[in-house]
């Protein structure tokens, strides 16, 4: 549909793939955490099957909390930020084109992981598929929001901190809904019903994060240098 | 025609400038002037949108310049002090995609073409992160020997470039208003007579508004 939202799109995944630190740094953690748990609370499958779901969207939620300072930090410091907001096309699908860069790179890398993270935690297999959906909805969503808050702090020297206190409130519903999900699915209960949360809040920062982050991205520029 | 009707801009509680109006003509090259802060870099951004404007402060062609159905932002280039090249990324890379986002296509030709112009042939496949802080500068600039436009807006464009850079930028801003292009710079560095540049002192714009 529009060429700008692709020619951008691509340019971030280039990028990502070049500055691989970027990505695989929050993956790692991710990894690392999962591994860490059984060595730390109990190896104890009975336990690590009880925990289990709650651990890995943590660890989740976390590394994308880490990935998300970074989002438009490298466009604003090299000023491709400026040229950014001088294309003739709308901010906030070219927002949108970043973000999902972003994800593809470091959520979507993260679902595809994440079976082998629920063997670790010794949960069972027929759990992996609905693990997967709501970590396939809730780091999309996550991003969305963070890309708020990383607009936002986009123009002080160091907004790591203020990322995590902007965006972990709105993070915490995603994060009750998805565990809340695996639980239930588990414990052999109906999940349409968190599900259909989960795809509610996806639907409502797919439409609103953009515009909210272009906003944002629009005072940076303004109020920066 | 280019019209600044009544811009201002402050900041903080300081007047940088106020009720600058100013007409540019296709064929001008207008020279900002103004010490160290007076509000040049301000004035190319309210410009280029980059910064809030006063509503219709600035018109294009006798139209508000950022009405939805201008073409004022396709039509100019603006280079800031930050070169928005990507370190990681090729010198060609970098040109290829500054142009798709606007939706110019570029032939390798073209590229190679202005890379000559700017004295940077043969860099084609190098990544910028290599190249010296004067070569980062041709680079930015290539993009004015790429990109169909009709304003330019060049804040410090001299800066780290050596004597025949800056011989090559005079001659390229030359041609450009010579075929009807309008330049708005600022520099510090003493422009040649070639340019025939006008200039705007900004700071003259700058005067105390009721107590402040």
């Amino acid at each position: 549909m529009n060429s700008p939202f692709f020619a951008l799109l691509r340019r971030d995944i280039k990028l990502g793939m070049r500055q691989s630190g970027e990505w695989v740094n929050p993956l790692a953690f991710f990894v690392m955490v999962i591994t860490l748990v059984p060595l730390a609370v109990s190896p104890t499958p009975a336990l690590l099957a009880q925990v289990g779901p709650g651990i890995l969207w943590i660890a989740a939620l976390l590394s994308v909390l880490l990935a998300m300072d970074s989002l438009f930090r490298q466009d604003f410091d090299d000023g491709s930020l400026e040229q950014l907001l001088l294309i003739p096309s709308p901010l906030p699908l070219l927002v949108m084109a970043k973000v999902l860069a972003h994800w593809l790179l470091t959520g979507l890398s993260l679902t595809l992981l994440s079976p082998l993270m629920a063997v670790l935690l010794n949960l069972p297999l027929s759990v992996v598929p609905v693990l997967m959906l709501t970590l396939l909805m809730g780091t999309l969503t996550l991003s969305l929001i963070s890309a708020i808050a990383a607009a936002l702090t986009v123009g002080l020297r160091r907004g790591g901190v203020l990322v995590t206190l902007i965006s972990l409130p709105l993070h915490i519903p995603v994060l009750i809904f998805a565990t809340a999900a695996v639980q239930a699915n588990i414990d052999g209960l109906p999940i349409i019903g968190f599900l259909a949360l989960l795809a509610a809040f996806l639907l409502i920062a797919l439409v609103l994060a953009p515009f909210a982050a272009a906003a944002s991205l629009r005072l940076a520029i303004a109020g920066g240098e | 025609m280019l019209e600044l009707v009544q811009l201002n801009a402050w900041r903080d509680d300081r007047c940088l400038y106020t009720d600058l109006s100013v007409t540019v003509q296709a064929g001008d090259v207008l020279h900002l002037q103004g010490a160290n802060g007076a509000g040049k870099t301000t004035l190319l951004q309210q410009l280029a949108g980059l910064r809030a404007s006063p509503k219709a402060g600035v018109r294009w062609l006798q139209k508000p310049a950022f009405s939805l159905e201008s073409e004022y932002i396709k039509s100019l280039i603006y280079i800031g002090h930050l070169s928005g090249l990507k370190a990681a990324l090729t010198v060609s890379e970098n040109l290829k995609i500054m142009s798709s986002l606007r939706q110019h296509k570029l032939v390798e030709a073209q590229i190679e073409q202005a890379l000559v112009n700017v004295g940077l042939y043969g860099y084609d496949e190098s990544p910028v992160q290599q190249l010296s802080a004067g070569q980062k500068r041709r680079v930015a600039l290539a993009r004015l020997y790429l990109e169909p436009a009709k304003i330019w807006l060049l804040d410090e464009p001299f800066s780290s470039l050596d004597k025949q850079g800056v011989a090559d930028l005079e001659q390229c801003i030359i041609n450009f208003a010579a075929h009807g292009g309008m330049v708005l710079l600022t520099t510090h560095h003493p422009l040649s007579a070639r340019c025939a540049a006008k200039s705007l002192n900004v700071s003259a714009y700058a005067h105390a508004m009721g107590d402040d």
